[in-house]
């Protein structure tokens, strides 16, 4: 009940600080179109409306019913063409729904890109950024992607132990079954992997370009793609095992976008490092994705799909793969409505258990989901998003999700 | 009897001349008298104008060269309660190149059609969804035939958006009046051809930064615009 009160402060701190830095940034410096130095401060203000039965999919952790509000501010910063600066401020509960119990402040995002040629083909960039894996993340802005969730393969924790490295087959499958459905995915979704973690907002270094037709992007980082947004801030010592990821996008024309990805990294979570065995480190346990996406898009329709082979590789060399995909439409059915559908799939391997039968290391599932949404204004945005995930587990429950928001940039 | 025959014959000439001058004031009013002309200039630096960065966080969205924003300028007008646009405006061309469009803001009268031709190798997606005209071209690539157009078949103002590219952003100005032009980039603008007598003279640059003034038009001179108060 006291989410107004504290959508108000969010609300009157963002203002303030969008307007005061605005203003004194913008007073340091001459106004003139040619300025070699240009700032710009933007500020977005959203709550969302969660209704999700138990256990809630996607990145959500608590069930039931309750408000998201989120307050965020950029900063833009370009100097003589060649250098820029981006940091991207949020106040909230945490990255994901209701990860703390009290409001903070967080950088996200920020970053220092050096740009040597006039042309894009050719951009160095150190700080803390979303991945360049895969299709979805470059689309994950509100105003770009007409969900409220992130798509199955970036929301979706599987059977994978990061903190807890499992010995054998039989620990995998004894976790497994100790942590039944729905206790993996609800009580203790902070245990586990998924195959990729939403943007991924992780600190390291990348190099990218593009042209017409082409365009690269090559990143190293001290968190995995599986990390969880509340290991995010993880210490910059992991880049002693770094985790590496790529994409190589081509564009025949403007209406299709074809891209290849792939990344490698240790999946395991810092706290398993006391854990392991005498000898190893978190570079004995790797995780290799590779993965292939695409966009076709012309009128009023975009097509988007990514598919995602994942492997992790445990204690005894096991291998536990992940193949997981969907596929999105949006229509824009009028100036302001657009309606969206999106399919995902999990599929996992099975391995063989001490008794000799074959089990599958993570259960599979399926998730469809619908949006619609209403766009007010160039800078309001009003969407709701209902999504059901069916899990393939005798005796487990599907999962609901019904998410309702609004969003205002300025 | 000559001097007769050459009086009636120069009434005669007379009376066809005056006929043929009643028939052109009829055709072409303006044609047949002393018209007036209106200049002015307005500080440009003294608007409230919002320079977005172009900072392209993810990649996919721009892979050509960023064109420096549009010069800065106004949109002027007359306005009085007999005038209104003419009846077929002349087709107008606003591409969008550089990842800009090609003005900061067009100045058209009413139920003149737009064309809206990308010249860049991306998509882009007009779109307004002000109150004057709201429409959406959808995504479409350079060389799209036929290029996207819309009739703006009421007056207002209206703010034009590319989905894809937040930055690019331009106003368009409907007006209901023959007598229109924009400001150059110093803030000078003239008027001229301008039948005698009082107007409202409006200037906007944005949704927001808007002035009229009352003005009167005098025959073969120039009149002076006031000075906007910011």
């Amino acid at each position: 009940m006291n989410a107004i009160p504290r959508l108000s402060r969010i609300l009157i701190i963002s203002l303030a600080l969008k307007a005061d830095a605005q203003d004194s940034l913008i007073d340091l410096l001459p106004w003139s179109p040619s300025s070699p130095i240009a700032v710009d401060v933007r500020g977005q203000l959203s709550t969302t409306f969660w209704s999700t039965t138990s256990p809630p999919p996607a990145l959500n952790r608590q069930s039931g019913n309750y408000l998201d509000p989120r307050a965020s501010v950029a900063f833009d910063i370009t100097a003589y063409d060649h250098l820029s600066f981006h940091t991207t401020v949020r106040v909230d509960q945490g990255f994901d729904p209701l990860d703390s119990d009290q409001y903070e402040a967080r950088v996200d995002e920020y970053f220092l890109r050096y740009t040597p040629f006039d042309s894009n083909v050719l951009n160095f960039q150190a700080g803390r950024f979303a991945t360049v894996f895969g299709g979805w993340v470059a689309q994950h802005d509100p105003f770009d992607t007409p969900f409220l969730s992130a798509p199955l393969p970036y929301s979706q924790i599987l059977a994978v132990n990061i903190r807890n490295p499992d010995a054998n087959s039989a620990q995998v499958i004894a976790q497994r079954n100790r942590n039944q459905i729905p206790g993996l995915f609800e009580t203790s979704k902070s245990l586990w992997a998924s195959v990729i973690w939403g943007p991924s907002y992780g600190s390291g270094l990348a190099i990218s370009g593009q042209s017409q037709h082409l365009d690269y992007a090559l990143e190293v980082k001290n968190i995995p793609l599986t990390e969880q947004a509340t290991d995010w801030d993880s210490s910059w010592s992991r880049l002693e095992h770094p985790t590496w990821s790529g994409r190589i996008g081509y564009r025949p024309d403007a209406s299709l976008a074809l891209g290849i990805s792939a990344s490698r990294g240790p999946y395991l979570s810092l706290d398993a490092v006391s854990l392991l065995p005498a000898g190893t480190d978190l570079g004995d346990f790797p995780y290799t994705s590779i993965g292939a996406d695409f966009r076709w898009a012309a009128g009023h329709f975009i097509v988007t799909g990514e598919l995602i082979a994942s492997e992790y590789t445990g204690l005894d060399d096991l291998p536990l793969r992940n193949l997981s995909y969907y596929g999105e439409v949006r229509w824009k059915a009028s100036p302001s409505l657009f309606l969206a559908a999106r399919w995902g799939q999990s599929l996992n391997d099975k391995i063989r258990a001490p008794d000799g039968e074959q089990v599958r290391w993570s259960p599979n599932l399926w998730r469809v989901s619908m949006a619609a949404g209403w766009r007010v204004t160039p800078d309001f945005l009003i969407k709701g998003e209902f999504n059901h995930t069916s899990i393939d587990e005798s005796g487990t429950d599907d999962q609901n999700l019904f998410g309702l928001n609004a969003t205002w940039r300025f | 009897m000559k001097v007769h025959k050459r009086l009636a014959s120069s009434t005669r000439g007379l009376s066809i001349k005056v006929t043929v001058l009643l028939f052109s004031a009829s055709l072409i009013p303006l044609s047949a008298q002393k018209t007036g002309s209106l200049s002015g200039k307005i500080e440009l630096q003294k608007l409230k104008h919002p320079r977005p960065v172009v900072l392209e966080k993810y990649l996919g969205k721009i892979s050509g060269k960023v064109a420096p924003l549009p010069q800065p300028t106004v949109g002027v007008w007359l306005t009085h309660p007999q005038l209104s646009a003419p009846a077929h405006p002349k087709s107008v061309t606003f591409a969008q190149e550089g990842y800009q469009f090609a003005k900061h803001l067009l100045i058209i009268p009413t139920g003149t059609t737009v064309y809206f031709p990308n010249n860049d190798q991306d998509y882009h997606n007009v779109y307004s969804l002000s109150r004057t005209k709201r429409f959406d071209l959808g995504r479409y690539r350079k060389g799209s035939t036929p290029v996207p157009s819309i009739t703006f078949d009421k007056a207002g103002y209206l703010l034009l958006n590319c989905e894809i590219h937040e930055h690019m952003q331009a106003h368009v100005l409907i007006v209901d009046s023959p007598y229109y032009t924009s400001t150059d980039s110093t803030g000078k603008f003239s008027l001229s051809g301008i039948p005698p007598g009082s107007y409202t003279l409006h200037l906007q640059f944005d949704k927001k930064q808007a002035w009229k003034q009352a003005i009167t038009i005098a025959p073969s001179r120039t009149t002076i615009a006031r000075p906007v108060k910011f």
